[in-house]
């Protein structure tokens, strides 16, 4: 194993030499097996800060938490008990958890329908040569770089004072209230929101993978006399499949885990017609005071997640 | 050479930023820097007082109870006018007991905070040992022995107590009586006011039940309508009762969503702070609520002709005024100017600052020689004079964070009229499930 480049620094130097010193013969002839050791140490020292951060800040939160998860923490006492799966039972026989996940998965599925046909769409009107198409990008990229609790807050302040304003002087039964009041209506407001600013990040992936897309195809299929929506449908996505995988992943991680517009917005309610998996262990964990009970969600939505990540890459594999 | 001293500026850049959030963070709060402060001395159990760099001690009051911030504003002015060498901040944020319940968790514990004595999540910071014991402290001979014992836990006082609260409905005199309308003496008697109300053109009652309204309101009608209410928790949460052997919590849960027929428009979409608006500005007759509404109605409209009543039971049952410790004062035992706190709660229980408080907020005053001079809640109060018929509120009842839960449940009643779903859920909510 030689180092490939000329080294520059005087870091660099300085490796080279202490590497050098530690073989009894010349840089770059073969070294002994001792030396391939050492620099191989070295590497590993340089990873270290980084392992260890990750270590401390994820590795050892999360096995703290599987941890608690087997007790029965109250989150504040300076007490607990074992009590083994006692949690993970109840996980799976309460009424309530088990409408939350469905419903979440219910605003997941819609989440990722509706935001990787728009982001799709969108890239493609924004791929065609016309004036002003990088202001255009800008424009409809511009909802990903505010933060979530921002658009939170704000559509809030519109669905609660704005809309129902607008609903009443216009004689709109349905908008004279506001949207988030009531429990059927609350959960689709949220997905509003999540699908303006969901659809900004992938419009751009889409994009991205449109312009990998080699143009004689393209003119190959209209010569061809392809409409359209044909040339579409068999040349472009079949070619853009691999970027719409990672559009797709990303939906589905965001919508199950939603928090951030649920937690700027309604909190949960009117009643629980807005928990979602995430709202609900926020709530066990600091509000009911069941911190043991929260970690043992959080470790079923870990494995949960795990094995929807995996059918996805699995899918994927399997359609290239 | 360029590379390189651009790689050198953006370095350096980016450990500045690294090193300036760290020492934001260190002079966060004033809290904080005594904590500073004091590890480069000895620091025993806090018993010195620490200064900070201007010579005076900080301390953070975590004020949980947002109706009587301006109170404590004019209060805390005079208290550091009489002790020039101590500061205290005032903080309170929005949704407050979340924010204490994160903060126990991580030890972050405010010097001086404000509670509710008997409520379930105090006394898991009494039992958690973060509460400085101040049973032997001098002034609390000012607080009237026979209210103290209410609030002590194992014979000792974590905390001063301050004020007791009761609730009912508030009503609007003037159009009382331009409708020719009674005070109601039952629940009937109720409903027909308010059909009555309802066909003059009047929104009878203001609900906001954006913020909990519906829970809040389930637990009033429930001290009244299940007799022996206190018995019943202990007994459902160990399992030896059911919900559903108490008639009570079914005609609650009905009351909750036939009153909710008399609610303005939109009440999910309503805070507690626009209700309490409409009714001080006379868009509805009544509220229901406690008399710590009292600061905020006459600070919204001064002019208001109103008045208090119990809400009333059902025919051939007894009304019952809910109440509870509604504010009361206590020091964390992370304090590090103990001393000082001391001397805040000492100048609180002072008659003449209690009396400000009470007069200001209408309640009645743990401390002796308090008078209550508010009219508005003395319909209300004339329940205490006895000591009949009140009835402490549920929720104090129960454990450390089944109220959010039930709160939950019963807006999920009132949007959906389910009394039956309702019932088990919240069966196995309070049987510890």
């Amino acid at each position: 194993m030689s180092l490939q480049l000329k080294p520059v620094t005087r870091l660099q130097l300085f490796l080279k030499e202490f590497i050098m010193r530690n073989s009894d013969r010349s840089f770059p002839c073969r070294q002994r097996r001792g030396t391939k050791l050492t620099t191989r140490a070295i590497f590993f020292l340089f990873t270290l800060p980084a392992v260890l951060l990750y270590l401390y800040f994820i590795v050892y939160p999360l096995l703290n938490g599987l941890y608690y998860s087997l007790t029965d923490w109250n989150g504040v006492g300076r007490s607990y008990q074992f009590v083994g799966l006692a949690n993970y039972y109840k996980i799976f026989h309460d009424k309530t958890s088990l409408s939350v996940v469905g419903r979440t998965f219910l605003y997941t599925l819609l989440l990722t329908v509706i935001c990787t046909a728009l982001s799709v769409f969108l890239a493609i009107l924004l791929n065609r040569e016309m004036k002003g198409k990088s202001v255009f990008r800008s424009i409809y990229f511009f909802p990903a770089v505010l933060s979530s609790i921002t658009i939170g807050l704000i559509f809030n302040q519109i669905y609660n004072s704005l809309l129902p304003q607008v609903g009443s002087a216009l004689g709109i039964g349905a908008l004279s209230h506001s949207l988030l009041s009531s429990g059927k209506t609350a959960m689709w407001a949220i997905l509003f929101i999540n699908v303006w600013q969901g659809t900004a990040l992938p419009t751009v992936i889409a994009i991205a993978g449109l312009q990998a897309i080699p143009t004689e195809i393209r003119e190959s299929a209209k010569m061809d006399g392809a409409s359209a929506w044909q040339e579409f449908c068999h040349v472009t996505l079949p070619l853009l499949m691999p970027t719409v995988s990672v559009i797709i992943i990303l939906n589905v991680r965001s919508g199950l885990m939603v928090f951030d517009y649920i937690k700027a917005t309604t909190d949960g309610g009117p009643g629980f017609a807005t928990m979602s998996i995430a709202m609900e262990i926020y709530k066990h964990a600091f509000t009911d005071m069941k911190f043991a009970y929260s970690s043992a969600e959080s470790t079923v939505t870990f494995l949960l997640i795990t094995v929807i990540a995996i059918i996805q890459l699995w899918c994927s594999r399997v359609k290239e | 050479m360029k590379k390189k001293l651009l790689a050198v500026t953006l370095s350096a850049a980016m450990t500045a930023a690294l090193l300036a959030g760290c020492g934001l963070a260190s002079t966060g709060s004033p809290a904080d820097t005594d904590a500073e402060d004091v590890s480069a001395d000895a620091g025993a159990e806090g018993t010195s007082d620490t200064k900070d760099a201007d010579g005076k001690i900080h301390l953070e009051y975590f004020n949980v109870k947002s109706e009587v911030t301006g109170i404590y504003d004019t209060l805390i002015e005079k208290f550091e006018e009489e002790n020039p060498d101590i500061e205290i901040e005032q903080v309170n944020v929005p949704d407050p007991t979340t924010v204490l319940q994160t903060r126990m968790s991580t030890g972050d514990m405010p010097d001086i905070l404000s509670h509710w004595a008997t409520d379930p999540v105090f006394k898991e910071m009494v039992n958690n040992d973060m509460l400085v014991d101040l049973t032997d402290q001098d002034f609390m001979k000012n607080v009237k022995p026979d209210m103290l014992d209410g609030v002590e836990y194992d014979g000792k006082a974590y905390c001063l107590p301050i004020s007791t609260n009761a609730a009912g409905i508030f009503y609007n005199k003037d159009i009382f009586d331009q409708n020719g309308l009674e005070v109601p003496t039952t629940y009937e008697e109720l409903i027909a006011d308010c059909q009555k109300l309802k066909d003059a053109g009047i929104v009878p009652f203001a609900f906001f039940n954006q913020d909990s309204h519906s829970g809040q309101t389930v637990e009033l009608l429930q001290v009244s309508d299940i007799p022996d209410f206190e018995d019943a928790f202990a007994k459902i949460y160990d399992g030896s009762a059911k919900v559903s052997d108490y008639e009570g919590f079914r005609t609650a849960a009905e009351k909750i969503v036939e009153l909710n027929q008399y609610a303005q428009d939109d009440p999910f979409g309503t805070t507690y702070e626009q209700a309490i608006s409409d009714f001080a500005n006379g868009e509805t007759a009544m509220i229901i609520g406690g008399i710590w509404m009292i600061p905020t109605i006459n600070e919204d409209n001064p002019d208001l002709n109103y008045s208090t009543c119990a809400f009333p039971a059902s025919e051939g049952m007894t009304t019952k005024v809910p109440y509870q410790n509604d504010h009361c004062l206590a020091i964390s035992s992370t304090c590090e100017n103990k001393e000082a706190a001391l001397k805040f709660l000492a100048f609180m229980a002072e008659k003449e600052n209690a009396q400000y408080y009470a007069d200001q907020d209408g309640s009645p005053s743990y401390i002796e020689g308090v008078e209550n001079n508010n009219e508005a809640s003395a319909p209300l109060l004339q329940y205490f004079e006895t000591g009949e018929d009140i009835g402490i509120w549920p929720d104090q009842l129960w454990q450390p964070g089944m109220i959010d839960s039930l709160n939950s449940y019963a807006d999920e009643l009132v949007q959906s009229g389910d009394v039956d779903a309702y019932l088990e859920n919240i069966q196995s909510v309070l049987s510890g499930q």
